[in-house]
């Protein structure tokens, strides 16, 4: 009972400081302020000055900048095939025609040869596919730089497709997923997918719901559909020629007809699945994911949910989450929040964090807690404006590197948004008011409507859980909005 | 001094590439301080950022019996402030961090004693009231202490997350920002490294606990190389992980934690490194004004002299965890600067490289295993291990799949590769550096890297002409001396409901 009192008033204690400390301002970060004062000399690098975009006969852009000073030539193609674009095939077949690239290779060069020609050649080829995009990597030495746009330009016009590699392929992807899912964290990400997007392909993205129903004919369909000239763009940065490297583009990308306007996928309907939902693991830590699916209506709304993601959790160790969870009352290595505003499907805000059994529920109440600081407008003018100047003054950070320079136009075409996506980006963000911000978290951050998933030794902690919805045990009753997405009993 | 680094026949180590010998020059400066401090700066302005690195010449390979995690903890504690930093009023702080370190004092004097079977019968209670009195005063400390300051002052003008990594021989903190940051980045940078502040010691200890929580206790194959790891060695601090045993992150106090930091932090026993887009001039000028002051010390006194003994046959272990069954076989090798050490990467890359190799061709492809990796890890400053780590494919059994693996090892010692093959994992190995040259970043660990190990930044040459005399023979030797039953460490992981047919 002492006990339970004096947790009690030390957690009280806590949040008696973090209310009062917010507002304060250190001596040290004073200074780290004004030694950072000057201005920053840079602008935001300019097409035919910074960079060149060239395009191919069929119309595939060509995002180019060289950089001599070592001998590498690097290649990024980017690849409207992702997982979202799966409408009318069965569910993982971008997953798998990805991954059936790189195990295949082409007519012409097999995968064990083109495997040897860039070992040989010092080079290196990643192809991976995600929600939207499927991303092809390359880098090679740039003596052997039409080696490696004719492995590329190969790949992406023939590739030699066999059922003797799906088979292999599919049973990797089971593998690897089953090897995977012995992560709890990732489990319970797994199982918040699934909840969340129920049969939307975002939803089985992490698990290997429906890959054996993938035939050849469907991965050759697909890439047929999605790797031609229309969703297709480059990226080439390092020591190159940008009409060489063109040249032998043509030679090799051949057979596909030219770039057409695409098909984007559609947005579903919200959809909303609120309750607690458990898994039972004997381990002496729990996952934790919740959030709710949402979207960025449009481009000024953008850089608000920007700005209320970095101070909830997206900004890390200067994030609210960080901040009182970790930080202040010590009770997770890693706690913070996604919201990505760069989909194509329908976004969500997720919050995640992992924190052993008993402290379960009083980190899922810190969390709501500064949830629910963001939509009452509890939050002060000081810890306001360093979200804002952070913001401002990290959005050169995404220019870190050539190849990020040449990523954030070439997401602009992806993304169909105007150049003035960027060349306003400061300006939209220094301008949000803090009415804003609050807006912008009611809209958004409704605990009502979110999605908690547990997964560990949840048998101490039901009874505690339940302020926080409905209960359901995920090995035994799944509430399904459509019945035949059950996840799987586990192993 | 500004010098030009070449890269002289970096195209010569393949054969395929000696056709073109290239040259890179690298412009690097370097220079010491008077307090022993070492510095490598390369400007590049190819984008409005720099990276920037201080390596302190500390590890868990540092650590001895009843600290073990401490290089660890040091790093998560070095970012709690200074006596400007995090603080309203440090003053106010230093009675309640004195009152917090008694009252620890006391928790540790009873644990001691419920060893010794002298402790008081109520010792549990009194203990719990004791942790629960320090919490009460942490969170007094907080009145006065700005949460996350650094952090937050950082982000605030433009950095990225400041970041920081702790392995066996060396603890890195890496940031990198916007070019008009650099003299807020030495002033911070150079006041921890003066004079850290150690508050919320108790509750990050707590986070360190989740993080080995998260990062080993949950994690099959983490508990697996932890086990694997103490068998391994008998002698050596490498026989712990980094994260340290939960029973001395337990006890640490903090002014264990602040000697440490005396010792070990010392401008004499770190490198510092820079990398981007700043004028050399102004950077050394920075460098000197804030980190020319602060006090070198004994570093002598920090280098382990416990060597590991001879193993004298193999040795074995298993382990029951609820996953998939695997298993790492190790053996011991040399450390980075012996002239062997590229060979040891060469078998890394001929065994698990891509679909070319042999754990592809004769494990995975076959269904023997799910997945196979190897590993050297960074065990660099003194004799590491050489790992091979594989899960088993559906219905394999563990005996089948370790015989494969050694097959393979066995392999290497009867029949030579082929030149094609070895060149081609000379190659892979050029172009693994050669991207970690481009990249910022990596660029400043391999500086870094260079200074310590070999006292020349460059080493990286050395590496190249190491690699590049590297023959088939020396893959025959070094598999032939090095992989032995003998010299060899074999962990299982076997799920429960198999382990006792299993044993």
């Amino acid at each position: 009972m002492i006990a339970r009192v004096l947790i009690t008033v030390a957690a009280g204690l806590a949040l008696v400081s973090s209310l009062s400390a917010d507002e304060a301002v250190s001596r040290g970060s004073r200074t780290i302020a004004r030694l950072a004062a000057a201005p920053l000399h840079w602008k935001l690098p300019v097409e035919g000055q910074d960079y060149q975009v060239l395009r191919s006969k069929a119309g595939v852009p060509f995002y180019c900048r060289s950089d001599r000073s070592i001998p590498l030539l690097s290649i990024r193609a980017v690849v409207r095939a992702g997982a979202v674009f799966e409408a009318g095939y069965p569910p993982q077949v971008a997953r798998v025609t990805a991954r059936m690239l790189r195990e295949c290779g082409s007519e012409g060069m097999t995968v064990e040869k083109l495997d040897s020609l860039l070992n040989y050649y010092a080079g290196n080829l990643d192809i991976e596919c995600g929600p939207d995009l499927a991303t092809i990597q390359a880098t090679i030495h740039s003596n052997q730089a039409d080696t490696l746009i004719e492995i590329i330009a190969r790949l992406l016009a023939r590739p030699a497709f066999t059922q003797e590699r799906l088979d292999y392929v599919i049973q990797r992807i089971r593998t690897e997923e089953d090897t995977a899912a012995e992560d709890p964290f990732y489990l319970c990400g797994r199982k918040f997918q699934q909840l969340l997007y129920a049969n939307h392909p975002y939803g089985y993205l992490r698990s290997a719901d429906g890959v054996d129903k993938v035939t050849l004919t469907e991965v050759q369909r697909y890439f047929v559909s999605c790797y031609g000239p229309t969703g297709l763009a480059l990226i080439v940065t390092g020591d190159f020629d940008a009409s060489r490297v063109l040249k032998k583009w043509e030679e090799f990308y051949t057979g596909h007809p030219p770039a057409r306007e695409l098909t984007m996928p559609s947005v579903p309907e919200r959809h909303d699945r609120p309750g607690v939902f458990l898994l039972q693991k004997n381990i002496n830590q729990s996952s934790i994911y919740f959030g709710c699916q949402s979207v960025a209506e449009d481009l000024s709304d953008i850089h608000r949910v920007h700005l209320l993601n970095h101070m909830v959790g997206g900004s890390s160790f200067a994030s609210r989450f960080t901040q009182q969870v970790r930080d202040r009352e010590g009770l997770a290595y890693r706690v913070d929040s996604i919201f990505d505003t760069d989909v194509l499907g329908r976004s969500a805000f997720v919050a995640r964090c992992r924190t052993k059994t008993d402290t379960t529920i009083r980190a899922l109440d810190a969390m709501l807690w500064i949830i629910g600081l963001f939509r009452d407008g509890k939050i002060g003018e000081t810890e306001f404006m360093a979200g804002v100047s952070g913001l401002k003054n990290g959005f050169v950070k995404r220019f870190a590197t050539v190849e990020d320079v040449l990523a954030n136009f070439l997401m602009l075409n992806i993304l169909n948004r105007p150049c003035s996506y960027l060349e306003d980006y400061q300006a939209r963000a220094g301008s949000i008011t803090r009415t804003q911000l609050q807006e912008t978290a009611r809209k958004y951050l409704d605990p009502a409507r979110m999605t908690f998933v547990v997964v560990g030794d949840v048998r101490e902690i039901e009874s505690g859980l339940k302020k926080f919805g409905t209960i359901y045990r995920l090995n035994e009753t799944v509430p399904a909005s459509r019945p035949e997405r059950q996840p799987p009993p586990e192993r | 001094m500004k010098r030009q680094v070449l890269i002289a026949g970096l195209i010569a180590v393949s054969l395929a590439m000696a056709a073109a010998a290239d040259i890179i020059n690298i412009p690097v400066k370097t220079f010491s301080l008077e307090n022993g401090l070492e510095v490598i700066l390369v400007p590049r302005h190819d984008t409005p950022i720099v990276h920037s690195l201080i390596r302190y010449k500390v590890g868990s390979a540092n650590e001895t019996n009843g600290i073990t995690g401490i290089s660890h903890m040091l790093e998560h504690m070095m970012f709690k402030g200074t006596k400007e930093i995090q603080t309203l009023n440090f003053e106010l702080e230093l009675p309640l961090m004195e009152k917090q370190d008694e009252l620890f004092n006391e928790v540790l004097r009873l644990r001691r004693l419920k060893v010794l079977g002298r402790a008081p019968s109520d010792a549990d209670a009194r203990i719990e009231v004791l942790l629960l009195k320090i919490k009460g005063l942490s969170a007094s400390q907080k009145l006065v202490t700005v949460q996350n300051d650094l952090d937050v002052a950082t982000f605030q003008v433009g950095f990225a997350r400041l970041g920081a990594d702790t392995s066996f021989d060396r603890t890195h903190y890496m940031e990198y920002f916007p070019s008009n940051c650099l003299e807020a980045w030495a002033y911070f940078e150079s006041a921890r490294m003066r004079e850290p502040f150690f508050r919320e010691f108790h509750s990050e200890r707590d986070v360190v606990l989740e993080e080995r929580r998260q990062t080993t206790e949950t994690q099959p194959e983490a508990v697996l190389f932890e086990n694997f790891l103490a068998a391994a060695y008998t002698a050596h601090p490498y026989q712990w992980d980094v994260i340290g045993w939960r029973a001395d992150l337990e006890n640490l106090t903090r002014q264990d934690v602040a000697d440490y930091h005396r010792l070990y932090y010392a401008p004499n026993n770190a490198i510092l490194v820079l990398v981007g887009d700043f004028q050399t001039d102004q950077a050394e000028g920075l460098i000197r004004k804030y980190f020319g002051k602060i006090p070198r010390q004994d570093i002598t006194k920090s280098v382990t002299l416990t060597a590991e003994t001879v193993q004298l046959g193999e040795r074995r272990l298993t382990v029951s965890q609820d996953a998939t069954p695997r298993l790492i076989i190790g053996f011991h090798r040399c450390p980075v600067t012996h002239p062997d050490y590229p060979v040891f990467e060469m078998i890394d890359t001929l065994l698990s490289q891509g679909r070319t190799s042999a754990f592809y061709k004769e494990l995975i492809r076959p269904g023997l295993a799910a997945d196979v990796r190897t590993g050297i890890w960074e065990m660099k400053r003194y004799p590491g291990l050489f790992t091979v780590t594989a899960v088993a494919g559906d219905g394999v059994e563990l005996p089948q799949l370790e015989a494969a693996v050694l097959d393979q090892l066995h392999k290497l010692k009867e029949q030579p590769v082929s030149r094609r093959e070895l060149e081609e994992s000379r190659s892979f190995l050029t172009g693994r550096l050669l991207r970690q040259l481009r990249d910022g970043e990596a660029l400043a660990v391999l500086l870094a890297e260079g200074r310590d190990f070999f006292n020349d930044p460059t080493a990286f040459n050395l590496y190249l002409s190491r690699l590049q005399s590297v023959d088939t023979g020396d893959i025959q030797r070094v598999a032939r001396a090095w992989f032995t039953p003998d010299n060899r460490t074999v962990a299982w992981l076997v799920p429960p409901a198999k382990e006792r047919s299993v044993k």
